[in-house]
């Protein structure tokens, strides 16, 4: 099932700020550093949570408002936590035309999750993606950086199934 | 200097010019809608594109500078077409829902839909339903309302430079928020409402009160602090609707600070008193205004024949007119024959750089003081110089104020490390060599260098003062407190020290004692010997409301406030400006008081603000000859003398460093009684810092003890993540805490949970 931030991540929790104290240290008073900033952190965190995002905000001496503003502009930047695996479902009009549609649906039945979400044990994201421009293979997913093409949906399932099955 | 024809017209302009202030120059006046003209431009809306002859592509007139020879058509039939279709398609997501908004009236996008003459809609989209926000305490959030103008994020962060709300998502998406969608927490300055040009961002205040056309309106200056704002107060018979932003105009340029916009509700008080009081025998009757000036000039009567003229006071609050104080003094030297005049205020420093100076200025240092709390405007101004000059900004706090973020050096920590700080940076400036000597010399090499002090801590005004001897180009701001602090000692209320007072009331010399309009107990240098003031012969006591000090009083007369008079304040500038009469809520100003009272006593005193002004041009000489509106008054001096050097450091035993704090919202008089600023900030709370709380174990609205040497007091607290660590602060000017901060404004105590 999809997740909210709160209930994971800060729950009760103390943040361990020294990776993103470090990283804002090394950009302070630079210009522009707003991104550089924000990839280095949500690689290290893995997402951006509004503690940090309050922490990263005192040490440039922003509004965190302001950089709320940039992470939501940009579709780089994630608000809430993605799974291990990033499932994109090229849903440009090759592959739509090709049965993408019901790729989609596969992996909510395997893994109750739909466009944007995350399955609870933080394995599998679904993003739904305009085109990766790999149309002759339609239809084509990603899983993180590896690519497959030309996918029945049965097919497609064994794939979900087989990374489900890996550990950690 | 450029040429450029618009619509046929030429002008003459300089290079850069905005199409639109060229157009402007030119008598053509070209519709906007995102544009304000003390922001960068932006062209969000398109409304106000132009042609250029030449040219196949239309340009935004509030984005485009102009070229030499350049040809603009401002009206045509395809302009028409355009501007048409750029306002119908801000009408698809834009509720129609006028008659229940509350900018009915004043509405840029409804005047412009007008204006093209937009009648159909030829759009089937249906505008959002989203919630309306109320996490705002006085501003309301419609964002389906929202045209994304960006004015309210672009004055937020150009001008006010807190960065409250931005722009979140992207594309269609795009809408105006928070961080996480959290509740909207800001400085409550309201800049953003008034920049708004439809009805998406509310006055909470105003809401659904009324309509803009059944409103009167006067200009007038603010009453509520040293800035002197000028401001619109919108009236319909005797009800003040709302104190509002004149545009563009005054010292203010058109802004304006929490208080000043949501706290006028005090004006319209039900709490408000409208008939004197006059005490006999244990007993408290209410009589009429002539009958209390009566029983008061009896006893003025009395005392000075038996005890003579000497034991009799005449206390003015910094609230008055300058006519009023002019008055007060009057009564007092020639009519009642004491030289009793006192007031909170000195005359130890008079004010010297003006508003614009700051603005202006190349380098900024603010001592000690939160000015973006206790002189809003003050600190638009500081921050103006920081971000949109070069001026390097030094603040010395300790803790971290709003300043935070434009300042270039920000020292804190527990006061006495912050005095320690400052007295090796005055040192600097004076020459010395040390951790400051980069940010002296900062000071010393600026043409327009600026210090901004609290001129009522003694240690600071001495830092002021050595920095000033040091450095001779360096113009001063004494941040005083009050709407006419200035004028007052002006008007001869500063010559004598407040403690003087005190000391009268302690010892008994006082027998009769005349306050316009000042609350004794709520002023830490008077809070210990206000109750001496209960048993005199006479203590005459005017105030819009029954104050701690009214309900001591024998004698209680209820006066106006600001808005049902005429007069002038002096703001911290020196600036002379006219207030004007809006409502009139059938109690008399302090100058008939006085006026009554004189007469009683044999003396006409006229109480008509053109005869007091005849009378203050004649016989206050800073003041002959001033225009009453706008004239700025120049000061021989800025430091009476050579200003004695005081211990700065903290007094007491006890973990924690206790500093005044400074409010935005009150200053515990007359704000008490605002209900709206009441309900976010209705009595005195105790700032603790992140640390200290989770070390001591106390969190957010838990009620502790504050104890020192010789005070103590139980607060509510409130966790602030800008307080420094092993320090705490509370209000001064309220009843509970002024007794604390008699002891010094620098202290040590402990919590005791």
């Amino acid at each position: 099932m999809a997740t909210e931030v709160k209930e994971t991540e800060s729950a009760g929790k103390e943040i361990d700020f020294t990776a993103c104290d470090e990283i804002c240290e090394k950009y302070k008073d630079w210009k522009g550093a707003t991104i550089p900033v924000l990839q280095q952190v949500q690689e290290a965190y893995g997402y951006l949570f509004s503690e940090i995002v309050e922490r990263i905000a005192d040490n440039l001496n922003m509004s965190a408002h302001q950089i709320y503003g940039v992470i939501t502009f940009y579709a780089q930047f994630y608000t809430k936590p993605r799974g291990k695996y990033v499932i994109r479902v090229c849903r440009g009009t090759a592959c739509h035309v090709q049965g993408s549609g019901r790729i989609s649906e596969v992996v909510c039945e395997e893994f109750g999750i739909k466009n944007g979400e995350t399955s609870a044990d933080l394995k599998f994201t679904l993003e739904e993606v305009s085109c990766i421009g790999a149309c002759g293979m339609a239809p084509v997913i990603m899983i993180n950086n590896k690519t497959y093409g030309n996918l029945k949906p049965e097919e497609a399932r064994k794939i979900f199934r087989d990374y489900a099955e890996l550990q950690g | 200097m450029v040429t450029v024809k618009i619509d046929g017209k030429e002008v003459q302009v300089a290079p850069n010019t905005l199409i639109l202030d060229a157009a402007k120059e030119a008598g053509v006046s070209i519709p906007t809608l995102c544009h304000d003209s003390r922001l960068n431009p932006f062209g969000a809306c398109r409304v106000c594109l132009v042609e250029q002859v030449g040219n196949p592509k239309l340009q935004a007139a509030c984005t485009t500078p102009v070229t030499d020879k350049m040809e603009i058509v401002t009206r045509s039939e395809k302009l028409s077409r355009v501007r048409k279709t750029a306002i119908e398609l801000l009408l698809i997501n834009h509720p129609l829902d006028c008659p229940v908004c509350d900018k009915g009236g004043e509405c840029t996008l409804q005047d412009l839909t007008y204006e093209v003459g937009v009648t159909k809609v030829r759009f089937d989209a249906k505008p959002n339903d989203t919630p309306v926000d109320h996490t705002n305490p006085f501003i309301e959030r419609d964002i389906d309302r929202c045209v994304l103008c960006g004015r309210c994020v672009r004055v937020c962060d150009e001008v006010v430079n807190i960065q409250a709300i931005s722009f979140l998502n992207r594309g269609t998406d795009t809408i105006i928020g928070t961080s996480f969608e959290q509740p909207w927490n800001c400085e409550y300055c309201g800049q953003c409402i008034s920049v708004c040009p439809v009805g998406s961002l509310n006055n909470r205040i105003y809401l659904f009160k009324n309509r803009p056309w059944n409103l009167d309106r006067v200009k007038s200056v603010c009453g509520l602090c040293s800035c002197g704002c000028t401001v619109d107060i919108d009236y319909e018979g005797n009800e003040v609707f709302r104190m509002k932003e004149s545009p563009e105009e005054g010292i203010n340029h058109g802004y304006m600070c929490a208080k000043g916009r949501f706290g006028f509700e005090f004006i319209n008080s039900i709490k408000r008193e409208s008939e004197a009081v006059v005490k006999a025998g244990g007993e408290s009757k209410k009589v009429s205004f002539n009958e209390a000036v009566d029983v008061a000039v009896e006893k003025l009567k009395k005392v000075k024949d038996t005890a003579g003229a000497d034991a009799i006071a005449v206390v003015v609050s910094p609230r008055l007119t300058n006519e009023e104080a002019f008055l007060a003094g009057k009564l007092a030297k020639d009519v009642l024959g004491t030289s009793n005049l006192f007031s909170t205020e000195t005359n130890e420093v008079n004010p010297e750089a003006t508003l614009e100076e700051v603005e202006n200025s190349d380098c900024v240092t603010v001592l000690n003081i939160d000015v973006t709390e206790s002189n809003p405007i003050l600190g638009l101004a500081v921050r103006h110089a920081a971000r949109t000059g070069t001026a390097p900004l030094a603040v010395f706090y300790p803790g971290y104020t709003a300043l935070r973020r434009v300042s270039k050096k920000f020292v804190t920590g527990t006061p006495d490390e912050v005095r320690a700080a400052m007295e090796s940076y005055a040192a600097a400036v004076a020459g010395a060599s040390n951790e400051y000597s980069e940010w002296a010399a900062k000071l010393t090499n600026a043409e327009r260098p600026v210090v901004i002090f609290d001129p009522y801590n003694k240690a600071d005004v001495k830092l002021a003062q050595d920095i000033k001897k040091a450095c001779a180009k360096v113009k001063v701001v004494p941040a005083k407190a009050k709407n006419n602090s200035v004028g007052i000692v002006d008007m001869g209320f500063g010559a004598k020290c407040p403690t003087e007072f005190a000391q009268g009331l302690e010892s008994g010399k006082f027998k009769a004692v005349v306050v316009l309009g000042e609350n004794l107990s709520a002023r830490s240098v008077w809070t210990k010997s206000a109750s001496k003031a209960a048993g005199l012969e006479l203590l005459l006591v005017t105030d819009p409301f029954m104050s701690e000090t009214a309900a001591m009083a024998n004698v209680y007369i209820p006066v106006s406030t600001f808005a049902e008079k005429s007069g002038s304040f002096t703001n911290l500038e020196g600036h002379v400006q006219s207030i004007a009469k809006a409502v009139d809520k059938g109690v008399n100003t302090d100058a008939c008081v006085v006026s009554a009272i004189a007469k009683g006593l044999g003396i006409k005193l006229p109480a008509e603000v053109s005869a007091v002004r005849g009378m203050i041009e004649k016989e206050v000489p800073l003041y002959s000859g001033i225009n009453w509106d706008g004239g700025v008054v120049s000061y021989p001096y800025v430091f009476a003398g050579e200003v004695a050097a005081t211990d700065g450091k903290a007094k007491g035993k006890g973990r924690f460093f206790l500093y005044p704090a400074s409010l935005r919202l009150h200053s515990g008089s007359f704000t008490r009684w605002s209900p709206d600023l009441a309900k976010v900030y209705g009595e005195p709370m105790l700032e603790l810092s992140v640390e200290d709380a989770k070390e001591l174990g106390i969190s957010a609205k838990d009620r502790v003890k504050v104890k020192g040497e010789g005070f103590e007091g139980e607060f509510l607290v409130e966790i602030e993540k800008k307080v420094s660590k092993g320090c705490i602060a509370l209000p001064e000017d309220f009843v509970a805490t002024a007794g604390i901060f008699c002891n010094g404004k620098s202290l040590r105590a402990d919590i005791v949970k």
